[in-house]
């Protein structure tokens, strides 16, 4: 039972939130959900976020995007997995004098984890766990030029990008842990020499877990950070519409575990942002999901 | 218990029932294009600024004409109701000839048709 107590706390979906308007799509990368070693896992999430322009401070339009993910975890054994996701997006554009609307499908991701630690107590408790991962973003989303002037609405940013992350757990009480995860993006070039700037996320939660009936319920509260440097074209730092931020944002996220599915309800909302392009703040973001939980065989 | 239901229905339909009065000025503010600007063949015509009003408007609309051809090239309105906004919108330069297009935005006021307008002109190429 102690043993399930950090599973489960290990599984809880830490889901983050990739800035389109500022940093393109899929920016950053979290494995929260995925930490655990002891499942193969399907699952499906799907993602709402919002971002507001302004012009002197007078709310010019309002970007919402959809985003409807399956993602795929492989055990290969006890150290090491795969994990790759697959979405498509729906995003619109609504001004006063019109809207726009950008569907298809994004660039889709894979990565490689290795588990370095997994430190147990006299009685078989997970008590540290530390993860490490990197991967690859591929360019097959539908994307435009930057002269497109709905380029951070398409799904695709036409470039490889390069993911790696960290993940570490400790567990404070038997109920309660904590989760600091934290991951680096580095950003390729599109065919038109346009670049999103690298981007970095740090999250730390606080994870509590708790049996409801003859299932769990794993709540989780935290904080995340995340930088997007400046956009660049042939190298170049772009002086305006550089998409460079800085967004502080507060978490909850709650994960009912039945059996062997798992249906989470997270949401993220900036506490403090500073955009460059101080047009641009981001909104509540949220979303549900659902995973099967796949026992692996032993090898 | 009563009356303060009876209180509180009163309040709630009298709060429901206000309406704001509407704008009698509004300031109209263009951040681009400056007057006279250049738009060279193929290139953009980025029109952006503010309207602000001393109390709720009835809407706008943004028209570009141009003045040489008289061509409506854009005319578009938005009926939404609010005390400001912020309009940026893009036209891409395709005439033919030497043209002067004429950019107007005109706050809708109130529903009686008073309007507040401001235009400003720049030069296109072909």
């Amino acid at each position: 039972m102690k043993k399930k107590l950090l599973i489960v706390m290990l599984s809880m979906s830490i889901t983050s939130f990739a800035c389109d308007i500022c940093g393109g799509v899929a920016s950053n990368v979290s494995i929260g959900v995925l930490a655990n070693t002891n499942f193969h896992i399907v699952g499906v999430r799907n993602t709402y976020r919002s971002y507001s322009s302004y012009i002197n401070d007078i709310k010019h339009a309002t970007d919402r995007l959809f985003s409807q993910e399956l993602f795929l975890r492989y055990q290969w054994n006890k150290n090491w997995q795969l994990y790759g996701s697959f979405q498509h997006q729906l995003a619109f554009q609504q001004r006063d004098l019109g809207s726009e609307f950008v569907r298809g499908i994004t660039d889709p991701s894979l990565l490689l984890n290795r588990l370095l630690i997994n430190k147990q107590d006299s009685t078989g408790r997970t008590t540290d766990f530390l993860m490490v991962g990197a991967g690859l973003k591929f360019p097959l989303g539908k994307n435009a030029p930057s002269s497109n002037l709905l380029k951070n609405l398409y799904p695709g940013t036409g470039s490889f990008d390069m993911l790696l992350l960290a993940n570490y757990t400790h567990q404070l009480t038997k109920k309660m842990g904590v989760q600091v995860e934290t991951s680096y993006t580095l950003k390729g070039k599109d065919k038109w020499g346009y670049s999103y700037g690298n981007s970095f996320q740090g999250t730390v939660s606080f994870v509590h877990s708790q049996p409801v009936q003859s299932y769990r319920l794993v709540s989780a509260f935290g904080i995340v950070t995340e930088d997007f440097q400046a956009s660049k074209i042939n190298g170049l730092e772009l002086v305006t519409a550089s998409n460079r931020a800085t967004i502080l944002s507060g978490k909850l996220n709650l994960n009912l575990f039945t059996n062997k599915w798992v249906w989470s309800v997270f949401a993220q909302y900036p506490i403090a942002q500073q955009n460059q392009e101080i047009l641009i703040k981001r909104n509540l973001s949220g979303g549900i999901g659902l995973l099967y939980l796949i026992k692996k065989r032993k090898k | 218990m009563k009356l303060i239901v009876t209180l509180l229905i009163g309040l709630s339909v009298l709060l429901a029932c206000k309406k704001d009065e509407p704008a009698t000025t509004a300031t109209i503010a263009f951040i681009e294009p400056t007057a006279n600007d250049t738009i060279v063949a193929g290139g953009e015509l980025h029109v952006e600024g503010t309207i602000v009003g001393n109390s709720e408007m009835h809407g706008y609309t943004l028209k570009m004409v141009n003045e040489s051809t008289n061509e409506v090239l854009v005319n578009t309105t938005s009926s939404s109701h609010a005390s400001s906004y912020a309009f940026h919108e893009h036209w891409d330069n395709n005439v033919t000839q030497n043209s002067i297009v004429a950019v107007t935005i005109t706050a809708h006021l109130d529903d009686a048709g008073n309007q507040a307008t401001k235009t400003l002109k720049v030069v296109c190429l072909p």
